[in-house]
């Protein structure tokens, strides 16, 4: 007798997912499917729009990582320009993408997934969300607090304000770097370097005690993909894609982000509103690749900065070649945490980076642009074609999360299949079932509007639609 | 270091609702001496508790659902204490805010809400009419209750902080 076990919606997610858990006729489980229920559609809503105001625009998609969204839009406009970015403007650029990475993925570990690690699985859900962290171990509930700020901090700095700063243009930026604000961010940095560093220390201790779940979290074999510097080092604003196998080997190099159509594909599922992006030339869904933290600790030759670089050597130690188990993105994102901080310390020690020289101008020199960057959760692409007066006719979008949707419905069966008794339902095995979409950190969490209080409801029915088991948690 | 911090919430795409952050634009033009800081914000997190621990008072001004657009109220509140579950991961309630001042830094400041009844809360960036009319009582209204709270500092601290 087939059974269905309903989770809906999945709480510390955007709101509109679900996942469904199917056993067969003994109660095992037999297949499981992360549904995304919502449509954005803001692909056809930009059509007819000037391609200047897309930053604008595309940054509206995400309150969590709207800068992510506003540099890969700007620089497919800057495509469209064929304009030639100031150095100076670069610099800034990356210096606000990194602030933007601290500050997400402060965001997902400290405020979404360290509750579960600190508190445990199976703790009360009433009090396994930001509040119990802040009882159970201020301290580090203070440094999840600061880092974030400090990620905050910067981009308003730069941009003006926090959520949603309009200052990455086409061509450039809006404004230069003042010397008040370069020595403000300079003068916190030592703070979120030892609150990174402490926090990293605990992770690492803490993680002794989830190793059942290191084995079951979506750990799997599949490719990696994200940017490099031409060296192969990490890069989070230009560079080339890389792919790499499971086993650590390079499989594909040096791809022109111009040429993704050719390396990635799309498929749909009828299921889902999210697409399944797949390596073109293994086809779907054997091209299954993860992006992000992760991956891109995965494919790099080297951070590019000397505490990152120790924590990088370390984290190779999990795994073999590459480390597969979708776990480990918890401590990759506190690594580029580090990284970012160090490479932000760096950029903002350039001789140049006051200069006033942040903007360049062009008109439409091209129909077409393709701006690529890495967003907290993984490699983004914006692709826009335009008429000749600059109007939009068609985009394209391949959010991070995108990319790792097959890789999480993979996980979701893996975790189901290791925790889930068909016979009876618990909190600790809906928990971890969510726990593993959440170690990917989608996008769908940027509306996250409650932590561990949200309404949610498993069924589990029979064929004949009887209700055999419910777990109901009230918002 | 700011020791009476007023923070002007809402969203100024929703008509009303961004009555708090059109508040706090406006305030800052008028509590410029260094012992005051004005921030504006969309929703309440818990990045600024840091800031709230600093302080000696906090005032939040906000728009609420009412029947008599414009009608202004104050509303002394407390921290909701150590331990009280909280909903939050985005969003957090003013007594909430104080909490984590106080369960984190142990800080104590004294809160008020000084909230307005909206009319309008659809697409928008303007304030309604009857809003927009309420508003300089709204700004009065905070600017006396800020100074007001000026004797809670230290004369020390005055000293060192308070500039005409």
């Amino acid at each position: 007798m087939m059974q269905k076990i309903l989770i809906d919606p999945v709480t510390r997610l955007e709101g509109h997912a679900r996942i469904t858990i199917h056993l067969n006729d003994h109660g095992a489980v037999e297949n499981a499917y992360f549904h995304v229920t919502q449509l954005r559609g803001f692909e056809k809503l930009c059509e007819g729009r000037p391609f200047y105001e897309m930053p604008g625009i595309m940054s509206r998609i995400c309150g969590i990582c709207p800068v992510s969204h506003l540099l890969a839009s700007a620089k497919a406009c800057d495509a469209i320009l064929a304009v030639h970015v100031p150095a100076t403007a670069v610099k800034l650029r990356r210096v606000m993408n990194l602030a933007q990475i601290i500050q997400s993925h402060a965001l997902s570990f400290f405020y979404l997934s360290a509750p579960d690690i600190l508190l445990g699985m199976d703790y009360d859900p009433a009090k396994r969300n930001i509040v119990g962290l802040l009882e159970a171990n201020p301290s580090l509930a203070r440094d999840g607090i600061r880092l974030r700020s400090f990620g905050q901090q910067i981009i308003e700095m730069l941009g003006g304000k926090r959520i949603h700063p309009g200052w990455v243009v086409p061509g450039g930026v809006a404004e230069p770097l003042s010397s008040e604000h370069r020595d403000a961010i300079l003068k916190m940095l030592p703070q979120a370097l030892r609150a990174t560093q402490r926090s990293l220390d605990w992770y690492k201790r803490a993680v002794e005690g989830y190793r059942e779940e290191i084995r079951t979290f979506a750990n799997f074999p599949t490719l990696f993909l994200g940017l490099v510097t031409p060296e192969g080092a990490h890069e989070t604003y230009d560079g080339r894609l890389r792919v790499v196998d499971a086993v650590g080997a390079v499989v594909a190099d040096h791809i022109d982000p111009e040429e993704y159509q050719r390396y990635i594909g799309e498929a749909v599922e009828p299921w889902s509103f999210m697409k399944f992006p797949y390596y073109k030339p293994l086809g779907y869904t054997e091209g299954t690749y993860r992006v992000g933290p992760l991956a891109r600790l995965n494919i790099v030759t080297s951070l590019g900065t000397p505490r990152a670089d120790q924590e990088l050597a370390e984290f190779r130690g999990l795994g073999r070649e590459v480390v597969l188990s979708s776990f480990h993105y918890h401590q990759a994102r506190l690594i580029e945490v580090l990284s970012a901080v160090e490479q932000i310390k760096r950029l903002l020690s350039s001789p140049d980076i006051l200069d006033r020289n942040v903007s360049a101008t062009a008109g439409i020199n091209n129909l077409e642009g393709i701006g690529v960057a890495e967003a907290p959760r993984g490699t983004l692409i914006h692709h826009y074609k335009v008429d000749e007066a600059g109007i939009v006719v068609w985009a394209n979008l391949i959010i991070a999360t995108g990319h790792n949707n097959t890789a999480m419905n993979r996980g979701v069966l893996q975790v189901a299949k290791h925790f889930v008794d068909g016979e009876k339902l618990n909190e600790g095995m809906l928990n971890r079932v969510e726990a593993v979409i959440r170690a990917f950190d989608p996008c769908l969490s940027c509306s996250t509007h409650a932590l561990g209080q949200m309404p949610l409801r498993i069924q589990l029915v029979d064929r004949g639609g009887s209700l055999l088991d419910e777990l109901r948690r009230d918002g | 270091m700011s020791r009476i911090l007023v923070i002007g919430i809402g969203n100024p795409l929703r008509g009303d609702d961004g009555l708090g952050r059109h508040a706090a634009e406006k305030l800052t033009e008028r509590l410029r001496e260094s012992i005051f800081e004005v921030v504006a914000c969309h929703q309440l997190m818990p990045e600024l508790a840091e800031r709230v621990a600093q302080a000696k008072m906090v005032i939040f001004l906000d728009a609420c659902m009412g029947t008599k657009a414009g009608a202004l109220k104050l509303t002394r509140i407390a921290s909701t204490g150590k331990g009280q579950p909280s909903s939050f991961s985005h969003e957090l309630q003013p007594a909430e805010l104080l909490a984590i001042a106080e369960a984190l830094y142990g800080a104590r400041p004294r809160g008020v809400v000084l909230s307005m009844t909206g009319e309008s809360f659809g697409y928008s960036t303007e304030l309604s009419a009857p809003v927009q009319r309420a508003l300089p009582r709204l700004l009065r209204r905070a600017e006396q209750v800020a100074r007001g709270a000026v004797p809670l500092l230290a004369e020390s601290a005055v000293r060192n902080h308070y500039r005409h």
